[in-house]
């Protein structure tokens, strides 16, 4: 049973406390969305999931199937099956798709003796799946991508590396509608009961593709509202601010 | 006259005379004129005549005499403009002048505030004259403090009268960030040193308003030699302007000022200097700044006009978490060169500059970015991020950049980047396509250009700046 | 330097004497480099008056290589042509057997530099590589220099109008260095109007020998020169390349990768001289640094008066790895007209902890994420060269980086 718990979670950025008790957990086949207003720490949140070194954990856990990952390296926490779809990945001059992909594969799925045609095939078949040309294998990573590229790849590389919890971190921002629609297919063809996702929004132009089971508002480092898709709806309309802490 | 050699025989001339200097390292081919004599210009007397007339303490004249040892043994610098246009013999290193110093407006004489009025800041006078020192000729002579500030500890006054007063707290500071021995033009500021002010912010002091100090030079051919000293002890914050407008002299006229800045710990420091010297004026300050634990340090500056201007900005980064930032704004004219910089030495951990740097040439003017940018081992995670923009208006408008980037830190993150370009037809369209005449669509875009540094300028100077840079590119006529 | 005076003189029937007394008499009157510019004299390369005057009294003797097995056209041992292939359009000849066939602009282009002069002044060996006209032809040289020996060459190659010409040279020494040589090399290349040259060159010699090597380029109206350079042996190495862009609308490109390692000191220099109309220049070079190593980047975008409607860029950027490694970079921009484009950058900087985050998020361990990068780092280079052994030699180089 896939199931990522996070108990109590305090981080902060160059000395400043953002995140200030967070609790919630993510399990197989469920979809959480976690929104709040700008500064709110949800990107924060994504960052000291994956174990960003600038985001220095001050206290509670992150578990994942019963393994503690709060202390643990970013490729352990990926090996262990956490994915951040990053909200402006870089770009890495040089480094091949290709590679990069094979190379990431092997680590996480040491266990699948896929050939490298084969695995090359997978890729060319879901990069015309998110809508990136096959040409894109020889491309480096994110190297002169647009901002819909790169979230376009970040969605690729999901649905190759197969994690067990996927955290998307502003998904929709930089997509346009047709690409916001390509996206959310492949999100909900990878959604099944073994995979649990976290969607971190600010608007919830994804959630009218995507139906989340769970909707969390941060704000101020802290969750504050805990609810299901009405939730959602009724930021939509009004906002943030009739919540109060 | 040199009687032609063949090639055979200057080879064996050459070869013949590489083997008596094996010991100094081919140091004969440098061969640098002594272009200075002592003579009529600057000799030993003329130093202790300067030390007499000020009645000065034993120590500093014996500084002012080592100073000017080294000034003599000091070969000229040759890697950059050239210097032989300097006139030694003909420049005065010394004017007093003959007006008492002056406690309050009131007492000062008319004619000078006649040519405080000709500087076009009339608005200045009134708002900040009461608290600044106003230099006229080589010496202050109008010297006004604040009460506030005096009963914080503040310390503001010409550096002569600090020499007086506050000897040991000038000892402490006088010539260590710069020594004397640092260049051939230190030296000499350090043997005719004059005037110059000298700031000292207490512990803790916080002051808001910006102290300034107007300088003028408009005696032909005087040597201004001001050495100023701005000490932020711990904790202080200041804001430090030097305003220099010089009027237009047919003669060439030099200029080489001292200014020393300590940035303590935790202090935070801007010096902001606008210059805008005659085009004939050498202008060879030596600037500097230590800057320790959690300082900050700015340095701002515009410089326009000159026959040559050599100035470089340096900000010593000494303690963990220290600051500096470095804006500056050179414009070129005809006839001009400007060879400006900044250096920022990392000598510590968590250290960050920013360096930042507009140039703009106008006819046959050339404007030169020369910069240093180190990283000492051991700057741990240290930044610096250096860019250097030029402007070239007319079809021989030179610019060059020299960056010099010297990092031994592999934790240390350093980036430069230098662009040069013209007045885009593109930009020059568009504006024009909405109403504007073509010299306003430049000067629009040139200011646009120079906006970075500008708003960190102070108003009243950005004002002056936007006005003599149109004023600048007016006198063209037709731009591009 | 009395003693190769004396050596000169020997030379008197060399129908190239003048130009080596010319070139002599230069090297007399540049002074060394004082870089008084910079307070780090120390860090520079250094090339003692010792080195240099081996390098100028040393004669390169004969180097006997086996041409077998070679994957080469052309083999050339200590400067002499060991052996090679025939090719349509290419003639190669030891340049002291071609001195009377050189066309007289050879001896017009005496060099801008100290080291420069002194080798034009020295050499006795060297190739004289001569394409027709409309050609297109690809040559692969493999040069190998006695590990031991000093001395200078000289080569020249001449493109000839509208060919399309992919050149890789590959410098490598042979047996063991000892005794401190010091080879200088100075290659001058002419191109046609309309021509186009790739010359992929590679540097790998043992870390006993200090290398100084110039590549100087005159292009004609058209002409496309793009040059792949890559300096990874040799203690001490000096490496200049310039083109001089004299005919309007030429091209220059330039992709260089140094790398340097335990205690070597490396220094490239890059620059573009450009003269004629509508040229365009652009300069990208890539560093690594480990061990005590140092390596510098320098060059110049030179835009003279009448090169209008130019462009020039100048990029480098030096990965510098190690605690005991120095990196250091001075491009500069000169530009003497305002009807230009240009812009220089450089930047020095471990390897960027954000794209290390990246990788190691996707699973990917620490050391295997760097070694990526590092990789990438130098295959944004060398990809665009149009030379597979080229780029495969390199990737080795990349691979070899002990993180």
């Amino acid at each position: 049973m896939v199931e990522l718990k996070i108990t109590n979670l305090r981080a902060s950025v160059e000395g400043k406390e953002i995140l200030k008790g967070v609790d919630f957990d993510v399990k197989g086949g469920e979809i959480h969305a976690l929104m709040g207003p700008n500064g709110a720490g949800k990107s924060t949140l994504g960052n000291v999931l994956i174990g960003h070194p600038n985001y220095a954990i001050e206290g509670g856990s992150i578990m994942l199937d019963g393994n503690n990952l709060t202390e643990k390296t970013p490729e352990e926490r990926a090996r262990a099956g956490l994915f951040l779809a990053f909200q402006s990945p870089i770009s890495i001059p040089g480094v091949k798709i290709s590679s990069f992909l094979r190379t990431a594969y092997k680590q996480l799925h040491p266990e699948d003796k896929v050939t490298v045609t084969e695995f090359f095939n997978r890729v060319k078949e879901h990069l015309r799946f998110v809508g990136l040309d096959e040409s894109f294998m020889s491309r480096s990573v994110n190297d002169g991508f647009s901002g819909g590229e790169r979230k376009r790849f970040e969605i690729l590389q999901m649905a190759i590396l197969k994690p067990k919890i996927v955290v998307l971190d502003e998904i929709d921002s930089g997509l346009d509608v047709d690409a916001l629609r390509l996206v959310a297919e492949e999100i909900i063809k990878y959604h099944n009961s073994e995979v649990g996702f976290l969607i971190i929004t600010h608007y919830q132009r994804i959630l009218r593709n995507i139906d989340p089971d769970f909707v969390h508002i941060l704000m101020n480092g802290k969750i504050v509202r805990n609810g299901d898709k009405s939730l959602a709806l009724k930021i939509e309309e009004e906002g943030y601010d009739w919540i109060k802490e | 006259m040199e009687v032609e050699l063949s090639k055979e025989e200057e080879i064996e001339r050459l070869v013949e005379s590489l083997k008596d200097s094996k010991s100094s390292d081919w140091e004969f081919h440098d061969k640098y004129n002594p272009i200075y004599s002592t003579g009529k210009g600057l000799n030993k007397s003329v130093v202790e005549e300067i030390s007499e007339i000020k009645k000065e303490p034993d120590w500093m004249r014996r500084m002012r005499l080592k100073a000017l040892e080294i000034f003599q043994s000091k070969p000229m610098p040759t890697w950059g403009p050239d210097l032989s246009g300097i006139d030694w013999e003909n420049t005065t290193y010394y004017n007093r002048p003959d007006e008492r110093k002056s406690q309050n407006w009131d007492d000062v004489p008319d004619q000078i505030k006649d040519t405080f009025q000709k500087l076009g800041i009339p608005e200045m006078e009134q708002k900040y004259l009461a608290g600044s020192v106003a230099q006229y000729e080589s010496e202050g002579v109008y010297h006004s403090l604040k009460k506030v500030w005096e009963d914080k500890g503040v310390v503001f006054m010409d550096l002569d009268s600090a020499v007086k007063n506050h000897p040991d707290l000038v000892k402490d500071y006088f010539c260590k960030a710069v020594p004397f021995t640092d260049n051939k033009f230190a030296a000499l500021n350090g043997a005719v040193w004059s005037g110059g002010s000298f700031l000292y912010v207490p512990k803790g002091v916080h002051i808001d308003m910006p102290l300034q100090t107007y300088f003028r030079m408009n005696n032909e051919s005087t040597g201004q030699f001001e050495h100023t000293i701005v000490v932020g002890d711990e904790g202080s914050k200041v804001h430090y302007i030097e305003g220099c407008t010089a009027p237009r002299w047919d003669k060439d006229s030099l200029h080489s000022a001292i200014v020393e800045i300590y940035a303590q710990r935790d202090s935070d420091v801007r010096y902001t200097s606008v210059q805008n010297w005659s085009k004939s004026v050498y202008n060879m300050p030596t600037k500097r700044a230590w800057v320790d634990e959690r300082a900050k340090m700015e340095w701002v500056g515009g410089s326009l006009g000159s026959k040559i201007t050599m100035i470089y900005p340096s900000s010593y980064l000494r303690g963990p978490y220290a600051s500096t930032s470095n804006l500056n704004i050179s414009l070129a004219g005809a006839g001009t060169v400007k060879d400006t910089g900044a250096k920022a030495i990392h000598m510590a951990p968590h250290t960050t500059s920013k360096i930042i740097a507009k140039s703009i040439s106008i006819e046959d003017g050339k404007a030169i970015y020369r910069g240093l940018l180190r990283m000492n081992k051991g700057a741990v995670d240290s930044r610096s991020k250096v860019q250097c923009d030029a402007l070239l208006i007319n079809d021989d408008s030179q610019s060059l950049t020299f960056p010099h980037d010297e990092i031994y830190e592999p934790t240390a993150t350093f980036s430069h980047e230098a662009s040069v370009g013209k007045i885009g037809t593109e930009e020059l369209t568009y504006l024009r396509s909405r109403g504007l005449s073509e010299d306003e669509a430049s000067s629009m875009i040139v200011l646009g250009f120079l906006d970075d540094v500008m708003k960190e300028i102070p108003m009243e100077f950005a004002i002056e700046m936007n006005r003599l840079v149109k004023l600048e590119m007016n006198k063209l006529g037709a731009v591009g | 330097m009395e003693q190769f005076s004396d050596l000169l003189k020997t030379r008197l029937k060399d129908p190239a004497y003048d130009f080596r007394q010319d070139s002599f008499l230069n090297y007399l009157k540049t002074p060394r480099r004082t870089h008084k510019e910079s307070p780090t004299v120390k860090d520079y390369v250094d090339f003692s008056e010792k080195d240099l005057e081996n390098m100028a009294t040393g004669i390169y003797g004969k180097l006997d290589l086996e041409p077998g097995g070679r994957d080469c056209d052309i083999l050339i041992g200590n400067g002499q042509i060991v052996s090679k292939k025939e090719l349509k359009g290419v003639k190669i000849s030891n340049i002291e057997e071609s001195l009377d066939d050189l066309p007289p602009a050879v001896w017009e282009k005496k060099g801008k530099d100290r080291e420069e002069f002194l080798i034009n002044a020295s050499w006795n060996t060297g190739y004289f590589l001569n394409i027709q006209k409309d050609r297109e032809v690809k040559v692969t040289i493999d040069a190998y220099n006695n590990g031991s020996d000093s001395g200078s060459e000289k080569n020249i190659i001449f493109i000839g109008a509208f060919s399309k010409v992919n050149i890789i040279e590959s410098r490598y020494t042979e047996g063991e260095a000892k005794g401190n040589p010091t080879q200088g090399k100075a290659t001058y290349i002419f191109m046609g109007e309309g021509s186009t040259l790739e010359y992929n060159y590679l540097q790998d010699k043992s870390t006993g020998v200090s290398d100084i090597t110039f590549v100087r380029t005159y292009q004609e109206k058209s002409s496309t020169f793009k040059i792949f350079h890559i300096n990874h042996g040799s203690g001490k190495l000096l490496f200049v390349n310039e083109s001089t862009q004299e005919g309007n609308e030429s091209d220059y490109r330039v992709f260089g990768a140094s790398f340097s390692n335990g205690r070597q000191s490396i220094d490239v220099r890059d620059s573009s001289f450009q003269i004629g109309k509508s040229t365009s220049a652009d300069i990208q070079v890539r560093g690594v640094v480990k061990g005590s190593s140092s390596t510098i980047h320098r060059g110049n975008v030179d835009i003279e008066l009448p090169s209008v409607l130019s462009s020039g860029f100048y990029d480098s950027k030096i990965l510098l790895l190690s605690k005991e490694g120095y990196a250091n970079s001075k491009p500069g921009l000169i530009i003497r007209n305002n009807n230009t484009r240009s812009k220089h950058g450089s930047a020095i900087s471990n390897v960027d902890k954000e794209q290390i985050l990246y990788l190691e998020s996707r699973g990917i361990d620490e050391k295997t994420s760097t070694m990526l990068i590092t990789g990438g780092f130098i295959e944004s280079i060398i990809e665009k060269s149009n030379n597979e052994k080229f780029i495969e030699t390199v990737r080795e180089y990349s691979k070899d980086i002990n993180f």
